[in-house]
C-alpha cells in the first residue's frame, strides 16, 4: 500500500516525480469527481504518475480515461504543488517526492464507471469531502480550481 | 583538434514519442525581463555554445520556485523571486542526450522572475551573459526550445500555457 510521510525537507530521500491531477467540477462548478481507491480506502482526484514520452496533456487524459471511464481534456493549469515537505513511498519500496500539476479538465465523451483501482466514484461538495478520508492536499486543489483564478497557483 | 565533439556535448534528439527512450526529469526555465520588458536574459552554455533561458534541474527537497531562484544564483549571481508560471512544457518528441549516454525526457516548468539583488555575472556553466532584445532572442537557434518559452511569456497571459 503506498505510503505518504511528512517532515521538514523529507523529500531529499526520494528521486524527483512527476504527477498529474485532474478536477473535473459539475455544471455547477460546486461539485468535483472524486474517486475510492481499492488499495487504501481513501478518496483522491483522477490522478497520478506521468510516464516518459508523454505529454502533460497525454498523462492526464489517459489517468483519468483509466480511472473513470471518461474521456477529458485540459481547460488550465490551476496549480503546482512541489511537495519537498511529503514523501510518497510505493509499495515497491522506491521513494519519490510528487510534484503535482494540478489540472482543470472538461468532459469531451466516456461515461462514469469504476476501475480496478477505484471502487466507488461520485461528484462532492468541498463541504462534503471533509467528512470523507481524502489524499492530503487533494481538497485544497479543488478549492484552488473553484476559485476560477488565471494565474497559476504555485504551492 | 580536441577530441570533444558532438559525443561530448548535450544534445536534444527529436522524433515521434523519443521520450519513451529516457527516463523523466524535471525542470525549469526562467525569464528575467529588464524594465521596459523588452528584453531577456540569455546565458550562453559552456557544455554546446548555445544560448539558453537560465534555469536547471529540480532537486528532491526543494519546491519548483527553489530550484528555479537557486539556479539563477548559481548560474547568473542574480537574486530573484518567482513572480508567475509561464508554462509547463512537456514535448514528448524530444528526447535530452547528456555526454555520459544518460538520456531523458525533460518536462520544463518556466516562471518569470524578477530580480530582488545580486550582480550579473558568470559562472562555470556559463561564457556569457546578456539581456537581449526579445526579437532578437526569437531568431536565435535557443538551446532546448527555449524560444517558444520566451513566445509564450510575449503574450503576457494570465494563463500558464500548456504544452
Amino acid at each position: 500500500m503506498t505510503q505518504i510521510l511528512f517532515g521538514d525537507r523529507i523529500g531529499k530521500e526520494g528521486k524527483i516525480r512527476l504527477g498529474c491531477v485532474a478536477v473535473l467540477l459539475d455544471e455547477k462548478r460546486e461539485k468535483a469527481l472524486i474517486t475510492r481507491r481499492r488499495d487504501t480506502g481513501q478518496w483522491c482526484l483522477p490522478s497520478g504518475g506521468l510516464e516518459p514520452g508523454e505529454s502533460v496533456s497525454e498523462a492526464c487524459a489517459r489517468e483519468v480515461w483509466e480511472e473513470t471511464g471518461l474521456k477529458v481534456r485540459i481547460i488550465r493549469m490551476t496549480s503546482i504543488f512541489s511537495g519537498p515537505d511529503r514523501l510518497v513511498i510505493y509499495e515497491d519500496g522506491n521513494k519519490f517526492q510528487v510534484i503535482s500539476l494540478n489540472f482543470e479538465v472538461e468532459k469531451v465523451g466516456g461515461e462514469l464507471g469504476l476501475s480496478d483501482e477505484t471502487t466507488e466514484a461520485g461528484f462532492f461538495s468541498p463541504a462534503e469531502i471533509e467528512a470523507l478520508d481524502v489524499f492530503p492536499h487533494h481538497r485544497q486543489f479543488i478549492l484552488d480550481t473553484m476559485k476560477g483564478q488565471d494565474a497559476v497557483f504555485i504551492r | 583538434m580536441p577530441s570533444s565533439s558532438a559525443e561530448n556535448k548535450t544534445k536534444v534528439l527529436y522524433g515521434d514519442h523519443i521520450g519513451r527512450e529516457g527516463k523523466l526529469r524535471v525542470g525549469c526555465s526562467a525569464i528575467v525581463p529588464d524594465a521596459a520588458r523588452e528584453k531577456v536574459l540569455l546565458t550562453r552554455r559552456s557544455d554546446n555554445g548555445l544560448f539558453c533561458l537560465p534555469g536547471g534541474m529540480i532537486d528532491p527537497g526543494e519546491s519548483a520556485s527553489e530550484a528555479c531562484e537557486r539556479e539563477m544564483l548559481e548560474e547568473t549571481g542574480l537574486r530573484v523571486r518567482v513572480v508567475k508560471l509561464v508554462g509547463v512544457y512537456s514535448d514528448p518528441n524530444k528526447l535530452t542526450v547528456y555526454p555520459d549516454g544518460n538520456k531523458a525526457h525533460v518536462i520544463v516548468l518556466c516562471f518569470e522572475v524578477e530580480p530582488v539583488g545580486g550582480t550579473l555575472g558568470l559562472s562555470g556553466e556559463t561564457t556569457e551573459a546578456a539581456f537581449v532584445p526579445v526579437g532578437e532572442a526569437v531568431q536565435m537557434d535557443l538551446f532546448h526550445g527555449h524560444t517558444g518559452h520566451i513566445r509564450d511569456w510575449m503574450e503576457n497571459e494570465d494563463r500558464a500555457f500548456v504544452r
